[in-house]
């Protein structure tokens, strides 16, 4: 699924990240940059009990905010990218609203529904969704017109349009987009969790050790949100990879 | 089998491309539409297709009112349309997971078509098999040349049994060798039992082809079509027919004829 060399180089990768954490821990010498060797047992240690559940209530939201946005925005972006009258008279809205940076309405959010997860969630589903609206709309726009002509010769409707052309075309740029996502996602994230909430890793990171000074749990948690941030990412392009497929040319047999 | 009456037809804002036409194609026929570009061949064919509706007038096919694409009218255009990210084995079988997703509906399947997975491997199996695609089963359509392309597009409807087979520039952007192999191959088809009731149109701007394909050709104009003019070309529908004097001396009439129409 996921060729190997990038995983020797994911392998790779963090073992540079901790020898350069472990040199800059060694230079500093100060108590807010403890070394890895001090945090790694206590991200170990924790990682089965009180981290842990924080970074399944991350993982939580994170999922459900990328449910929500995949299923809202796919088909609106199947839709306007069919639809070109629709998709002209919604345009400007959209080209307006894509670069805005969601997090400001996190205030708006939480008046409108309350202080819930439902508006840590939605706040995260919101900015996941233009990305994905946006490329599935031209996706579906850049179909050419004779793959369409064919398939409805081949007594294709709407349904079997949508599940048999439209979908598949467009499940690479979804996939890409949620990829991008997911760095922004985490963030967003991060600081929607630092209050109004008692649990992810947001919370762990900023109100249980941070302002309490437990450092070495501080990085615990930091490495647990840039885990779920990596794991995430991993296993999107793992399922890219496998829609992509035909987009390599090494397939003659 | 084709029904062409009193049809009008004009896109948006333009001058009409045809104006109270009529046209008949019997069963079994074997027509080639040619004209120069812009005349409407290709309008004409996918009204026939029910890609397009008429503005006027009606058209019938073995009988019907045609208002959306029919299940026993088979489509093949110049890009090949195959889906890129399915394999050649599978675009093949895209017809059948169409028919299979709606089941007999009466409106998307014919109602004596066999939806059981083991008529349909064995068909598409056929067909691979029949258009020297077996090898090419499990790769993508990216990895194939354009006439192996065209061969699967050419499988795909075939392997639904249409009885009427229509073909847009089909084989306009492969080079000469692999163009002819392909016309004697729908020419094959035309003689074997699967293929013997079956009506074929195809548009064309290639004299040659549509004499060598055609056992009529309808001449289309540049001006507004009102009457059919139809080039009776009783040789067609042999391999051999393209070696043979008479051959060249129908090109240079059908050229004759086009140069009046434009």
């Amino acid at each position: 699924m996921i060729p190997k060399s990038s995983i020797i180089s994911a392998f790779t990768g963090m073992g540079m990240c901790l020898v350069l954490w472990q040199g800059l821990a060694a230079a500093v010498h100060r108590t807010i940059l403890p070394s890895p060797i001090q945090v790694i047992p206590v991200f170990a240690g924790s990682l089965f009990g009180e981290l842990g559940c924080h970074f399944l209530a991350s993982t939580g939201r994170v999922l459900s905010a990328m449910a929500i946005a995949v299923l809202t925005a796919v088909p609106i972006g199947l839709g306007l990218g069919q639809m070109r009258n629709i998709d002209r008279f919604f345009s400007p809205l959209i080209a307006i609203i894509y670069p805005i940076p969601k997090i400001v309405f996190l205030p708006v959010i939480y008046v409108m529904f309350g202080i819930t997860d439902i508006s840590k969630v939605l706040l995260i589903a919101i900015i996941i969704f233009f990305q994905i609206l946006v490329v599935v709309r031209d996706e579906a726009a850049a179909l050419p017109k004779e793959l369409i002509l064919s398939v409805r010769s081949l007594g294709a409707g709407r349904r079997a349009l949508f599940r048999y052309v439209y979908l598949p075309a467009s499940m690479p740029a979804v996939l890409t987009a949620l990829r991008i996502s997911v760095g922004t996602s985490v963030a967003v994230l991060f600081i929607a969790e630092q209050s109004l909430t008692a649990y992810g890793l947001g919370y762990y990171i900023f109100v249980e050790t941070y302002q309490v000074l437990r450092y070495p749990e501080m990085y615990a948690g930091i490495m647990a949100m840039g885990l779920l941030g990596l794991i995430l990412y991993a296993a999107i392009a793992g399922l890219e990879n496998r829609v992509s497929r035909h987009l390599s040319r090494d397939e003659y047999r | 089998m084709i029904h062409v009456a009193d049809l009008g037809f004009s896109y948006s804002n333009r001058k009409p491309l045809f104006n109270a036409y009529n046209w008949k194609a019997g069963e079994g026929e074997t027509w080639s539409i040619i004209g120069p570009s812009g005349c409407g061949k290709t309008t004409l064919l996918y009204l026939l297709a029910g890609l397009l509706h008429p503005t006027e007038g009606d058209i019938r096919i073995a009988g019907h009112r045609i208002s959306r694409p029919r299940p026993k009218t088979g489509l093949v255009l110049q890009d090949h349309g195959l889906l890129p990210w399915a394999t050649i084995g599978n675009n093949v079988l895209l017809g059948f997971k169409i028919r299979q997703l709606y089941g007999h509906d009466a409106r998307h399947t014919p109602d004596d078509a066999q939806l059981d997975t083991q008529t349909i491997e064995e068909t598409v199996t056929y067909w691979l098999d029949r258009l020297g695609l077996s090898r090419l089963k499990d790769a993508y359509p990216s990895t194939a040349s354009i006439g192996q392309r065209q061969r699967a597009a050419i499988a795909r409807t075939l392997a639904l049994n249409p009885d009427l087979l229509l073909l847009d520039e089909p084989f306009s952007s492969l080079d000469a060798p692999t163009r002819a192999d392909l016309q004697d191959l729908l020419i094959q088809l035309h003689g074997e039992a699967s293929g013997k009731r079956m009506t074929r149109v195809l548009v064309t701007h290639d004299i040659n082809e549509a004499v060598y394909m055609g056992s009529r050709i309808l001449v289309l104009g540049k001006r507004v079509n009102v009457s059919p003019v139809v080039f009776e070309n009783p040789g067609a529908g042999r391999e051999s027919y393209r070696q043979m004097p008479q051959f060249s001396r129908q090109c240079e009439a059908l050229l004759a004829l086009l140069g009046q129409n434009s």
